[in-house]
């Protein structure tokens, strides 16, 4: 009988043990299932978070802009003529020199020349003379009266419309800080910038794009190539002035980190702020 | 008997637990893939040129030819309401539409700038009919221009598909899930 009690006993004994075993199991199965995600951010968060921001492909757009550039006897204004008036035979002089000696192209002797100057006129001149078509646009300028030369600034050719293609966005790396203690990750978004320009001017037959003001000025061999550099000038200024549109760069460079940033926030358990840096 | 019976109930409240549990772990709905759909929706600033001809009216007067300058915005990308989703074990399917501009273009009205070829002796005028008339050819001609722009249309896609796929590879690797995601055109 003692025999008997003490076997049942045992039995009870051993399934309360196996109770207990198959709870503890089922128990460390379910934490471990619920609480997967938030240890994988608390292991992985760093590189997680770097290699999602560091898709750069989400970074930059292309935006239309078609404007028109009215284009001028002179792209140059007075201040330009005041401050190289003096310097432009000297550098017509060098240049000649340089030319006949090396055959090389002004381009060339414009990098040459900035390699060894400080920053003076002469350095300022060459960084506005940037091709031969610079260097001849402003020698006819400075190679006339003052009175021409103001003449020459108001004298409106024609006006030009263009299609302009802008690639904006961030071009520096985003950074973050996470702040373990209070749950939180702060992303700080660069504020957007003009990575390139491109212009084309439509066919004129079929658009139109061109209003001219004298007659004299059409047909003339120069006239697309004037027509272009004037349009990228045009464009450049037009958009470095336009804080609106840099603005909506940012603004979409922020949403598409917002979005690669939402399973994150959905499931690490942390909050996501995310800022653009002023 | 009652170790059979008890035995029993554990595996019953286990597998709620476990059921349980398992609607917490990681998992994306429809609406979720929508909702970040919509942040990939890009803000489209344009900056375009509205062109108008007008005869001269008589002969004192010239052909007149006017370009007015302004400034919108339009939503351009993927309409998120008509994204499909399908998961089927670990592999996810999302349908999506063609990028197009979801809307008609937003002026900004202070951006609107004139200009205009010389008149003759009698000015040739533009009425605030022609001017608005001009301004929708050249906003339709904008909106056809976007939707025909296969550059524009596949960065827009391109940026989707980037935002949807690694929406769907973190909530896999929260979940330990490999999943595999399929684009279908809808």
């Amino acid at each position: 009988m003692e025999v008997s009690d003490m076997t049942k006993r045992c039995k009870v004994l051993i399934v309360m043990v196996e109770v207990l075993i198959f709870t503890t199991v089922i128990v460390l199965i379910t934490l471990s299932i619920k609480n997967h995600g938030k240890r994988y951010f608390e292991v992985t968060a760093e590189s997680s978070l770097t290699r999602v921001l560091e898709i750069n492909e989400l970074h930059t757009l292309e935006y239309r802009y078609n404007s028109y550039a009215v284009v001028y006897a002179t792209r140059y204004n007075m201040e330009v003529y005041d401050e190289y008036k003096d310097i432009i035979t000297t550098v017509m002089q060098e240049y000649a020199q340089y030319k006949k000696e090396t055959g090389q192209s002004y381009e060339q002797f414009r990098q040459e020349k900035l390699s060894i100057l400080q920053d003076d006129v002469y350095y300022d001149f060459y960084n506005l003379c940037i091709t031969q078509e610079d260097f001849d646009a402003l020698k006819q300028f400075l190679g006339q009266t003052r009175k021409n030369a103001a003449k020459m600034m108001n004298n409106e050719k024609y006006a030009v419309a263009y299609e302009g293609i802008i690639t904006a966005g961030i071009k520096k790396d985003i950074t973050f800080t996470i702040d373990r203690d209070a749950k939180l990750v702060t992303v700080v978004v660069p504020r957007a910038e003009i990575i390139d320009v491109n212009v084309r001017i439509p066919a004129d037959k079929e658009t139109k794009s061109v209003i001219y003001t004298d007659q004299k000025y059409v047909n003339t061999d120069t006239w697309i190539k004037e027509a272009q550099t004037a349009c990228r000038l045009d464009l450049q200024q037009k958009i470095a002035l336009d804080m609106e549109f840099l603005n909506l760069a940012t603004e979409n460079a922020r949403d598409a980190i917002v979005a690669l940033l939402t399973p994150f926030e959905k499931q690490s358990g942390y909050k996501f702020v995310v800022e653009v840096d002023l | 008997m009652i170790r059979k019976t008890l035995i029993l109930c554990l595996s019953v409240t286990a597998l709620i637990t476990i059921t349980t549990c398992k609607q917490n772990t990681p998992t994306f709905s429809t609406e979720d893939i929508r909702n970040i759909c919509n942040l990939a929706v890009m803000d489209c600033y344009f900056h375009n040129i509205a062109k108008l001809n007008k005869p001269a009216e008589n002969f004192l007067a010239k052909e007149k030819t006017v370009w007015l300058e302004y400034t919108a915005k339009v939503k351009f990308g993927i309409d998120a309401s008509l994204i499909d989703v399908n998961v089927h074990k670990n592999q996810v399917t999302i349908r999506l539409p063609q990028a197009k501009a979801l809307q008609n273009p937003n002026i900004i009205d202070d951006t609107i700038k004139p200009y205009s070829s010389g008149d003759g002796l009698v000015k040739t005028k533009i009425t605030p009919e022609e001017r608005l008339e001009a301004q929708e050819v050249a906003n339709l001609n904008m909106i056809k221009q976007l939707n025909e722009n296969k550059g524009l249309v596949q960065k827009a896609e391109n940026r989707v598909k980037v935002i949807l796929g690694n929406y769907v590879k973190q909530i896999g690797e929260f979940s330990g899930v490999e999943y595999e995601v399929r684009w279908e055109r809808r």
